[in-house]
């Protein structure tokens, strides 16, 4: 995957983000960290997309949906919700 | 009395003996058509001897196929390891990938060295960050937590 579609992903999931050595992403939601992720540094370093889509917890067709417009943050917290990666009582 | 015709039958082949340089031309008739080759036919229709294999799967298989390897030792002033991690090996558009599946973690780099590098830097910054006593974690990342809590622990000083 390129770089501007790993930034899109962070930025519709409003994710918080941290330059160290990589640049680490993470979803914190009602104050709970759920997932995290992270990218390298420089727009020609390969990003595993298998493996950050396996981080974000989603499957192929729902990872495809992030990067572009079909999947929305509200889809993505009923995702995780569904999974019982956020607790059902804190999901809005 | 009735007459009884005989014929007497040519000998359709030629005794050799050696010292023989020449060869003669059969003489017409019958002796012609046993030097002619038999017709030659088409065999029937058969299934062709290379078939495609339907392979299950998402992904075709690797002409690198992918192995394990165990990370023994981290080279990390505050963190070392209890126990080795199991680690799947790939190589994706020219670079190594370490795969630790358990946590979905991963390190890259273009050796196997540098992606252990990688990989060992970025246990250590996912250590302490879920360490870290201000942090709420989710159902997930607390079992990603008890997972790096088996094979992690800090060095003793």
């Amino acid at each position: 995957m390129k770089v501007h579609e790993f930034e899109r992903i962070v930025t519709k999931l409003g994710m918080e983000t941290r330059d160290s050595r990589d640049r680490l992403a993470w979803l914190v939601h009602d104050g709970v960290t759920v997932v995290r992720t992270r990218r390298s540094h420089g727009k020609g370093k390969y990003l595993p997309e298998h493996l950050i889509r396996q981080q974000l917890k989603v499957n192929e067709l729902q990872f495809a949906g992030l990067i572009s417009c079909d999947v929305t943050k509200e889809d993505y917290i009923k995702i995780l919700t569904e999974k019982g990666i956020i607790s059902s009582k804190s999901a809005k | 009395m009735a007459a009884v015709a005989v014929e007497i039958i040519k000998p359709t082949f030629e005794i050799l003996t050696p010292g023989t340089l020449e060869v003669a031309e059969p003489s017409s008739g019958v002796t012609k058509e046993a030097l002619q080759l038999p017709r030659q036919t088409p065999p029937p229709p058969q299934q062709p001897m290379t078939q495609a294999v339907l392979i299950m799967g998402s992904t075709l298989p690797s002409a690198r196929p992918e192995k394990q390897i165990c990370l023994g030792v981290l080279r990390d002033p505050e963190y070392r390891l209890r126990k080795p991690i199991p680690l799947s090996v790939s190589v994706e558009e020219s670079e190594v990938v370490l795969a630790w599946s358990e946590i979905d973690e991963f390190g890259r780099g273009e050796t196997t060295s540098a992606a252990l590098d990688d990989f060992g830097e970025t246990l250590r910054e996912l250590y302490s960050k879920l360490h870290a006593p201000e942090v709420r974690l989710g159902a997930d990342l607390q079992r990603v937590k008890q997972v790096l809590d088996e094979y992690i622990e800090p060095r003793t000083r």
